[in-house]
């Protein structure tokens, strides 16, 4: 079953058009990834996706019914949350607060003290903060309450919008451990990356942005070799450090 | 010094209506970041919907009171609907300017309404004044500054301890963060404006027996309002009603040492000084004293 179907997605940030007739397909239980450099239009999706920004689209469908018309945080209350990537924590709120607030809307009251268990179970760092004020943790706490925040009411599918910025590689790779764990759990993943290695080791299906277009998608294993990711991103080094954009 | 005492009492219970004015722009500003320059016009609301309710007696005051705040709360709700929403979207100084046309627009309305100046009403309540140890303190006043106490610690009770008043702060602390979590923040800014403008309006339907209402009372009452917010700081409710306490005590003692009209300017000026030694008010928020609070930039959901 499919679980997020975009056809011909146009997204306009401001006057100009940022991504232009996107497809992308993402079924149930799958961990998808979407990579590209910097500026290639990767949040502009995610934020077309949960309706942000103005779009445009043929079809944007989330298990099976229509997202289009339907307003931000009702896009949520279907299922689909996104980990953003500045995080959007509740900065003056306690890390046991903000993972409620996770709850309050779009999750079910009564599993919410269960789910914070599991949460904690997931991220002990976050237990040990639990009273703590969400702007006082550090970059790797902050991803961890942004990605148990986003947990909280049981999403059926989780974006991930760049969870390796401004990490350390020790704490990008935990943290890459627990996109795993949460997909093998169940729960549909779409990991937006900057770091395609690391995107690439967790994902089995993969899209390549460039400039606002889908410049290439397919398995990780074989896109991993292909020409487009030597030319782009993987052997940059290789062929002269030529970087396209 | 039972001059003292008398002015201080006079001016603590002043001051709680100050401090629920006050929590009304507070919680419209921290929730929306919309600066309502209307607010005081919101209090205009409650004294001339009660005015013209003519309450006879206790009951039927308090029945006013009550009918004026959810006037008010109404027309915040349509103001919030029809006039900001698409404003925020817009972006620029649209709220600015559609707040402040709207406070002028009240104005001249009431003047053509209630052409006369300092209107008021007979005292609604069952006794006269309260007198112990050279304090006397009329029935009216005594009723507003309770009053509005129980009403700061009933908006303070559904801000902290609810489940509504902790969507109203997840919106304040994040717009994003709130559409992460599936907050209609579209309805949660139209209640906020809502409770915002009724609170303004229950204000001044608890005020109108103590002090007659003219047209222009809207735009003094506005700038008390903004007073009360800034010196008590973006951090906490707490601070938006100490502010309002210390602006009623500040406006009373300093009829002691300066006479009159001098006094309430000697009053603006020490509101200066505090501005000026303390900028960013008297009660901060303890996350935002390590790191700024994030600002939101997308408010492209109206």
């Amino acid at each position: 079953m499919t679980t997020l179907e975009i056809e011909g997605l146009t997204v306009k940030r401001g006057r100009s058009e940022v991504l232009h007739q996107v497809d992308l397909v993402v079924r149930e239980g799958e961990c998808v990834c979407l990579v590209g450099s910097n500026g290639a239009g990767k949040t502009s999706l995610i934020e077309g996706v949960l309706g942000l920004l103005p779009t445009k689209a043929k079809t944007l469908s989330f298990q099976g019914e229509s997202l289009l018309g339907v307003r931000p945080w009702d896009r949520v209350r279907r299922g689909l949350v996104v980990v953003p990537q500045n995080r959007d924590l509740f900065a003056g709120m306690t890390v046991e607060e903000n993972l409620r607030l996770g709850a309050i809307a779009a999750g079910d009251r009564t599993t919410a003290d269960t789910v914070l268990a599991e949460i904690y179970e997931l991220f002990p760092r976050l237990a040990e903060r639990a009273e703590q004020l969400a702007g006082t943790l550090s970059g790797g706490e902050r991803s961890m309450l942004a990605i148990g925040r986003g947990l909280m009411s049981r999403p059926k599918m989780l974006v991930f919008d760049e969870p390796s910025l401004g990490l350390a590689p020790l704490v990008v790779t935990s943290i890459m451990r627990t996109i795993a764990r949460i997909n093998e759990r169940g729960t549909t993943v779409l990991l937006v990356e900057q770091n395609v290695h690391q995107a690439f080791a967790l994902a089995s299906r993969a899209y390549v942005l460039e400039n606002g277009v889908i410049a290439g998608e397919g398995p990780t294993d074989e896109l991993a070799d292909s020409e487009l990711m030597r030319r782009g991103y993987l052997g940059s080094a290789a062929t002269g450090g030529v970087v396209t954009t | 010094m039972s001059t003292v005492l008398q002015l201080a009492s006079t001016g603590l219970l002043q001051g709680l209506i100050y401090s629920l004015i006050g929590i009304g722009l507070y919680l419209v500003f921290t929730v929306m970041r919309v600066v309502n320059f209307a607010h005081g016009y919101f209090v205009l609301i409650g004294m001339y919907g009660v005015l013209s309710l003519e309450p006879k007696g206790f009951f039927p005051f308090l029945g006013a009171v009550v009918v004026a705040a959810l006037g008010g709360a109404l027309v915040g709700y349509l103001v919030q609907r029809l006039l900001l929403e698409s404003g925020l979207a817009k972006g620029g100084h649209s709220q600015l300017v559609i707040t402040l046309s709207l406070g002028i627009a009240i104005q001249y309305l009431f003047q053509v309404l209630h052409p006369e100046p300092f209107e008021t009403i007979p005292n609604p309540y069952p006794f006269e004044a309260f007198t112990s140890s050279g304090v006397t303190i009329s029935a009216p006043r005594m009723a507003a500054g309770v009053l509005s106490l129980v009403l700061v610690l009933a908006v303070s009770f559904l801000v902290y301890r609810t489940r509504i008043g902790t969507i109203i702060r997840g919106c304040s602390e994040s717009l994003n963060g709130a559409i992460h979590v599936g907050i209609n923040v579209r309805r949660v800014y139209r209640l906020t404006f809502a409770l915002g403008c009724g609170l303004a309006a229950v204000a001044g339907g608890l005020l109108l027996p103590i002090q007659p209402v003219s047209p222009a009372l809207g735009l003094e009452l506005t700038i008390k309002a903004f007073i009360v917010v800034v010196i008590g700081g973006a951090g906490s409710l707490w601070g938006t009603v100490a502010a309002g306490v210390l602006l009623g005590l500040a406006e009373a003692l300093g009829s002691l040492y300066a006479p009159g009209t001098f006094a309430t300017a000697l009053v603006y000026g020490l509101f200066f000084l505090v501005i000026l030694v303390r900028p960013q008010g008297l009660v901060v928020r303890a996350a935002s004293r390590i790191k700024p609070a994030e600002t939101s930039t997308k408010v492209g959901v109206g």
